[in-house]
């Protein structure tokens, strides 16, 4: 069976199963699975395979919040204070930067903003060793969005001597999602210098956002040309963003 | 729509398009109401209000994404209190007899489950063991597709695949390890 003969069998069983087919395709369908066990039997496995993974996500999202929930009783926080001293020195930065920028440079944080999407976690948990159970706990901190905690965490690892060069990428990237920029180029470009880490070429990319944030234009340049030359599956939004500066 | 909801809409297009930080902004902006509000009506402790709080953010999110919530003829608020009450009165007549609460209605049937009330199989429950060891890209991808009903064409950009072939390689890849790993935990004996 190929591809396409698959895709089409498997969104076929999915559409029996949530009910979404119409009369005579239902009539068709069930009098197959009356003539072919093997149908039948598939029909099953593929219900209880998305049953299991429904209830898996669910509890999944319920563990994000009680994270969450975990995290608001140990920081106690007046967000409304945060916010309004927060939206303060974003109109002060602002200003400022309206006022001694040109309309050139107002391009760079639009950008960034334009293409910057948060790596998702591909690090298989086999693969965390060292002190797994502390890497497990920052890479949930980072799959649910506590950045800043995950930071904490990845450099902690770094910092007892792990050698493993995802750490490295993870903590570039939380602390490039909370806006602590120097940190994070400072760690990509630690990965970047490693052409045999795993994450080189996405390390590259980010490190290059990161420049094109922080306004180091030469930077951005050299390393977006670099991966636009390169034909990986950075290369074409490179592109994009070297004709857009 | 009122002008008033424009803001709640606003998240639930948010979460829709499954941006993981809106639940949680939902979460910080409603948490202290909603378990005052639980608390005050149908007396409570505070665990047991945050556990129902985190249910009824659960059950929002679905309606969300499977398309049952879609634009709003009330706040979030009250939409929060009206699951919320469904879901207290489904949990505290296990126990006793509910008190009354206060009168949040539905106007559309929604999902309002309590998540350690789901009811699953066996083979349900090992699915959902084995997703806790499938590793990535499988667990994003069919968390992605599945939970958060993304389309390919947003997979291909959520996960940064070249294509959408690539994408629907993947995740036929993922559908049939799962289905074997499955397979194996039961020795065939059931396929």
């Amino acid at each position: 069976m190929n591809l396409q003969e698959s895709e089409n069998r498997r969104n076929q069983v999915e559409r029996y199963i949530k009910g979404e087919m119409q009369a005579e395709e239902l009539q068709l369908f069930e009098q197959r699975m009356r003539e072919n066990a093997g149908l039948a039997a598939e029909v099953l496995l593929h219900r209880d395979v998305l049953a299991g993974m429904n209830y898996f996500f669910k509890k999944d999202l319920k563990a994000e919040l009680q994270a969450e929930e975990a995290r608001l009783k140990k920081k106690p926080v007046n967000y409304i204070k945060f916010i309004s001293i927060a939206a303060s020195v974003v109109l002060v930065m602002a200003a400022t930067y309206l006022i001694v920028s040109d309309l050139r440079q107002a391009d760079h944080p639009a950008l960034y903003n334009e293409y910057f999407k948060p790596y998702p976690n591909t690090v298989p948990p086999a693969q965390y060793a060292d002190d797994s159970a502390a890497v497990n706990t920052g890479m949930s901190y980072y799959e649910s969005g506590g950045y800043e905690e995950a930071a904490e965490i990845f450099e902690q690892q770094i910092a007892a001597g792990s050698s493993q060069s995802y750490l490295k990428f993870y903590a570039g990237l939380s602390y490039l999602n909370i806006d602590k920029d120097k940190k994070a180029i400072t760690y990509l470009e630690q990965v970047v210098a490693s052409p045999d880490s795993e994450f080189a070429s996405q390390a590259e990319w980010y490190l290059g956002l990161a420049y094109l944030k922080q306004a180091q234009i030469q930077k951005a340049e050299g390393i977006l040309k670099q991966i636009a030359s390169s034909g990986n599956d950075y290369s074409s939004k490179a592109t994009e963003i070297l004709r857009k500066l | 729509m009122q002008e008033s909801y424009f803001e709640d809409q606003q998240v639930l297009s948010r979460m829709k398009e499954s941006d993981s930080k809106a639940v949680l902004e939902l979460y910080r902006l409603h948490r202290e109401e909603f378990i005052h509000w639980a608390q005050h009506n149908y007396k409570i402790e505070e665990d047991n209000a945050i556990d129902i709080f985190q249910d009824t953010l659960v059950a929002l999110h679905n309606n969300v994404i499977k398309g049952k919530l879609t634009a709003l003829n009330t706040s979030l608020k009250t939409c929060l209190h009206a699951i919320g009450k469904s879901i207290i009165e489904k949990k505290i007549s296990q126990t006793s007899t509910a008190p009354a609460g206060q009168k949040e209605e539905l106007s559309t049937p929604l999902e309002t489950e309590v998540i350690d009330q789901i009811t699953v199989n066996d083979r349900q429950r090992v699915v959902a063991s084995l997703l806790e060891t499938i590793g990535e890209p499988c667990k994003t991808l069919l968390k992605l597709s599945y939970f958060k009903d993304l389309s390919i064409e947003a997979i291909v950009t959520a996960m940064a695949y070249q294509d959408e072939n690539e994408a629907k390689k993947q995740k036929l890849r993922c559908v049939s390890t799962l289905k074997q790993m499955l397979k194996d935990r039961y020795n065939n004996a059931e396929f």
